[in-house]
């Protein structure tokens, strides 16, 4: 493993922590990285020695929740007062982005199944006005419509990429603001 | 060794490394590592610990072209060395009652 490698999954290990301290706690491995570095070791050696990146954030993370608690039990728990703010702030903000965050999800997928749909239903239309023009002679009326069919069909198929690219991108930014409101929530609590 | 014994232990031989003068990371892990079992893991969350409770100060400083952090110890952090030496004595006093129970 890189040490880009190795400090990009320490960072996103500690991803619930504020920056300051993700930063502080990555600048604490940089030195004693360039340290042992400067005394002869190799990158490799040292950063197996460190352990994987997991294990390391997992230290951090462990000692930051002992003082969590302590403040918890401190502070004399949950009051009344804390629990109608975050009922109230629930309310007003937090159902409001579960539900935006809902409604982006459903048009990805709206948005996925709406290219194989305008195909599909292209390719019905076209062949049922198709069979009509064979089993009832020619008509000008159905060979419009099949034409339409086909039409629809081909932008359908043509649509199919573009469509799954934005629902692709959708989803990823569904998914984005999933965890940046996760974390965001995750460094008040801690604050 | 007891978690809670070597963690406490490890602060103050970190706090006794620091008395000798300031201190960088890389350097305190090899003046303790002769004495108690360390790793780069252990000493991180040490060293924040003792920063919180005003034990220790630190200062970034310019090395090779890069910020290293020096730590130094604070009255408050010789105060806790000196508990921890009446603490030791208590219990070479409590030692020496449990092990004149053994031997009657």
């Amino acid at each position: 493993m890189t040490k880009k490698q190795w400090f990009k999954r320490f960072h996103k290990k500690l991803s619930v922590l504020p920056h300051e301290e993700r930063e502080a706690a990555a600048q604490y491995y940089r030195e004693l990285l360039s340290d042992r570095v400067e005394r002869g070791e190799t990158e490799t050696q040292v950063l197996n020695s460190f352990g994987s990146p997991e294990q390391a954030a997992v230290g951090i993370l462990c000692e930051k929740d002992e003082y969590s608690k302590i403040a918890y039990k401190s502070s004399g728990g949950v009051s009344l007062s804390r629990v109608v703010i975050m009922t109230v702030l629930f309310l007003c903000l937090g159902l409001p982005v579960i539900v935006l965050i809902f409604a982006i999800g459903i048009t990805a997928a709206a948005l996925a199944v709406s290219g194989f749909a305008l195909a599909a239903g292209g390719c019905v239309q076209a062949i049922w006005f198709f069979v009509l023009l064979c089993m009832r002679g020619f008509s000008a009326g159905f060979l419009a419509l099949a034409g339409i069919g086909v039409a629809a069909a081909g932008a359908g198929l043509l649509l199919i990429p573009l469509f799954l690219i934005c629902s692709k991108w959708l989803f990823k930014f569904c998914w984005k603001f999933f965890m940046s409101t996760a974390r965001l929530i995750c460094e008040k609590k801690r604050a | 060794m007891d978690a809670q014994l070597k963690k406490g232990l490890l602060d103050v031989c970190v706090l006794s490394v620091l008395r000798e003068g300031e201190s960088y990371g890389y350097k305190i892990m090899t003046d303790v590592a002769p004495y108690i079992e360390i790793s780069e893991s252990t000493l991180y969350p040490i060293l924040k610990r003792l920063e919180g409770a005003g034990a220790v100060t630190t200062q970034s400083r310019e090395f090779n072209g890069r910020l290293r952090k020096y730590y130094r110890i604070t009255q408050k952090g010789l105060q806790r060395i000196c508990e921890f030496i009446e603490d030791v004595k208590e219990f070479e006093r409590i030692y020496e009652f449990i092990r004149r129970g053994e031997k009657l």
